[in-house]
């Protein structure tokens, strides 16, 4: 039953473009911040490390793409490999500069971290673009030899669906390797974990790598989608700043529940219907009652 | 130059101590890190601006943190914040976008746009050098370091400030001794929500404006400050306050002000971290 809705629900998917392209366009969003909810579950979900600041590897991910394209004139496949690398090097290097601090200590430091990547994007605008960003256009998909036009609807569709579908697949034989129950006994019981031999500080620099490289191909992916980037995708809570706010990852995982496989898919798509369903009488509805559902539903994670 | 940077790092240093102190009291008798103390902080600028055609400046730089500071009691008391697990710290968080889009829409209905100019209570320029230091801030700086000192008396000398010490220390043999912990635990956040508040309404006229989400920014350094001044102590706060004031404030003299905020945020995150090493189980 459950993998029959599994086959008709990927059929669906990938027949969408053809039988109503209005609406791709909507679930091209859907599937990239999916992706960075998919990432963020990694970090906290299975590692239990809770991140404010998913949204820089996502933002590294989308300039290594459009870096790449203006400075070095780079394919599709370039593009989405310099982002996924930036977004790598990145994660490497936070990680292991910050999973050691515990707790509170942890959740500070990557909003810090988000702060100052923001900070340092504003400043540095000759590279960056600053607040008003750079634009670029997208190269041809060259595939079996077919050039298709970077910018062509299904191109961006398939990606999108193809790069979630390519992340679901990596977490799900994460989470069913032996590196997947390491992940989750450093969640339940870290003193526990180190005592039966597992490196706690290098699974906890795994898992944030891995969620890092995973927003990073998710900003690679919408920078080569929206043929834009802008130093506000650094900012921390930057997902409620703007006019539309865009599903935040954290409100995503934990509304679709952390720790499963396909929940933080559901939690983006629940937070996109809502913001359809406010935006259309009363826009600024929406942030409030997201705030006043998780208060009311009073998470217990 | 020089002269105003070195102003400009003890004016923001009582300002940034004010704002640590609020969330490491909180930290230390709740056990969470509070998101919506900026939240706090913009409410109080916002009321700043409100009273002051009824109440003058400095009659609502009183009533804007006394107001905040019920509200934070309530909401504490609401919401049942020192229940001390991961949720508490997810409820703050909703709070923060609750408050901040409260005052968003109050704001859009009553002005028409997201933010909005707040004149100076008083104009006293200061000659420094060939140039002028607004006298306010001076001002600020004095009221915010008074209130600094009534709470040192009052954290060290006073049966309340006993209270809040016990709780932070030893939350069971607090309340067997008789110490209401969970009214002081409530009160704790009130008094927290209302040094935002304060501080909120004394950066007003040295902001020139309030908006909704003035107060990102300022949680960010603020609870920066309290992890680095290890949480729940009062003079560690105090002092990493003060040297990341004097640092963000000289070194801007050198660059710009995004980059010196992003040095200075950066040196004292080594702290916070170095301070945090070995407590990788807990």
């Amino acid at each position: 039953m459950r993998r029959w809705a599994v086959l008709v629900g990927l059929a669906g998917a990938i027949l969408l473009p053809w039988l109503w392209e209005g609406a791709a366009l909507w679930v091209i969003n859907l599937f990239i911040w999916s992706l960075v909810a998919l990432s963020l579950n990694v970090l906290y979900g299975y590692t239990g490390l809770l991140s404010f600041g998913q949204g820089v590897y996502m933002a590294l991910g989308a300039y290594g793409a459009a870096w790449a394209i203006i400075y070095a004139q780079a394919n599709f496949w370039g593009a989405l490999l310099s982002g996924l690398l930036c977004a790598l090097v990145g994660a490497l290097i936070v990680g292991w500069g910050s999973v050691r601090a515990s707790g509170y200590s942890f959740v500070v430091v990557t909003l810090v971290t988000a702060f100052i990547c923001y900070l340092v994007a504003l400043s540095a605008d000759s590279i960056t673009g600053g607040e008003d960003g750079m634009s670029f256009r997208a190269p041809a998909l060259t595939l079996f030899g077919l050039a298709l036009p970077g910018h062509s609807v299904g191109v961006r569709y398939y990606l999108a669906l193809g790069a979630l579908l390519v992340g679901v697949g990596v977490v799900y034989l994460v989470s069913r390797s032996l590196v997947g129950l390491a992940l989750r006994a450093v969640r339940d019981d870290a003193i526990a974990a180190a005592s039966l031999g597992y490196d706690i500080f290098k699974v906890k620099v795994f898992s944030f790598v891995l969620a890092g490289g995973l927003a990073g191909v998710a900003g690679a992916v919408w920078a080569l989608s929206k043929e834009f980037v802008r130093a506000g995708l650094f900012q921390p809570f930057g997902a409620f700043m703007a006019a539309q706010p865009d599903p935040d990852p954290l409100i995503a995982v934990l509304v679709g529940g952390a720790g499963t496989l396909l929940g933080p898919l559901w939690g983006t798509g629940i937070l996109l219907v809502l913001r359809e369903l406010f935006g259309s009488f009363w826009p600024q509805g929406y942030v409030l009652a997201l705030g006043v559902a998780i208060i009311v539903l009073r998470p217990r994670y | 130059m020089l002269l105003l940077a070195l102003l400009n790092g003890l004016v923001w240093g009582c300002l940034w101590a004010l704002l640590a102190l609020g969330l490491a009291l909180i930290y230390g008798t709740l056990g969470i890190l509070n998101l919506s103390h900026g939240a706090f902080y913009m409410v109080g600028a916002l009321l700043g601006w409100l009273l002051t055609p009824a109440l003058g400046f400095w009659g609502a730089l009183v009533v804007a943190p006394g107001l905040v500071g019920l509200a934070g009691l309530a909401l504490a008391r609401l919401t049942r914040l020192e229940r001390n697990t991961t949720a508490a710290l997810l409820m703050t968080f909703a709070l923060m976008l609750i408050i901040q889009q409260i005052a968003a829409i109050a704001l859009q209905a009553a002005t028409g746009e997201l933010r909005h100019p707040i004149a100076s209570p008083v104009r006293w320029p200061i000659p420094v050098g060939d140039r002028f230091y607004d006298g306010y801030r001076l001002i600020a700086a004095a009221i915010a370091s008074a209130v600094l000192m009534g709470l040192g008396v009052l954290w060290g000398l006073t049966r309340w400030g006993c209270c809040v010490r016990a709780v932070r220390d030893n939350r069971d043999l607090a309340s067997i001794v008789g110490v209401p912990v969970l009214w002081v635990q409530w009160g704790t956040f009130g008094l927290g929500a209302a040094l935002a508040a304060l501080a909120g309404a004394l950066v007003g006229p040295i902001a020139r404006e309030v908006s909704p989400t003035m107060g990102v920014e300022v949680l960010l350094v603020s609870v920066l400050i309290a992890v680095a001044g290890g949480m729940g102590s009062f003079g560690g706060a105090l002092a990493v306050a003060f040297v990341y004031s004097f640092l963000e404030n000289l070194l801007t003299v050198l660059a710009d002000p995004m980059l010196a905020r992003a040095s200075a945020l950066f040196a004292i995150g080594l702290i916070a971290l170095v301070r945090s090493q070995g407590e990788l189980f807990s």
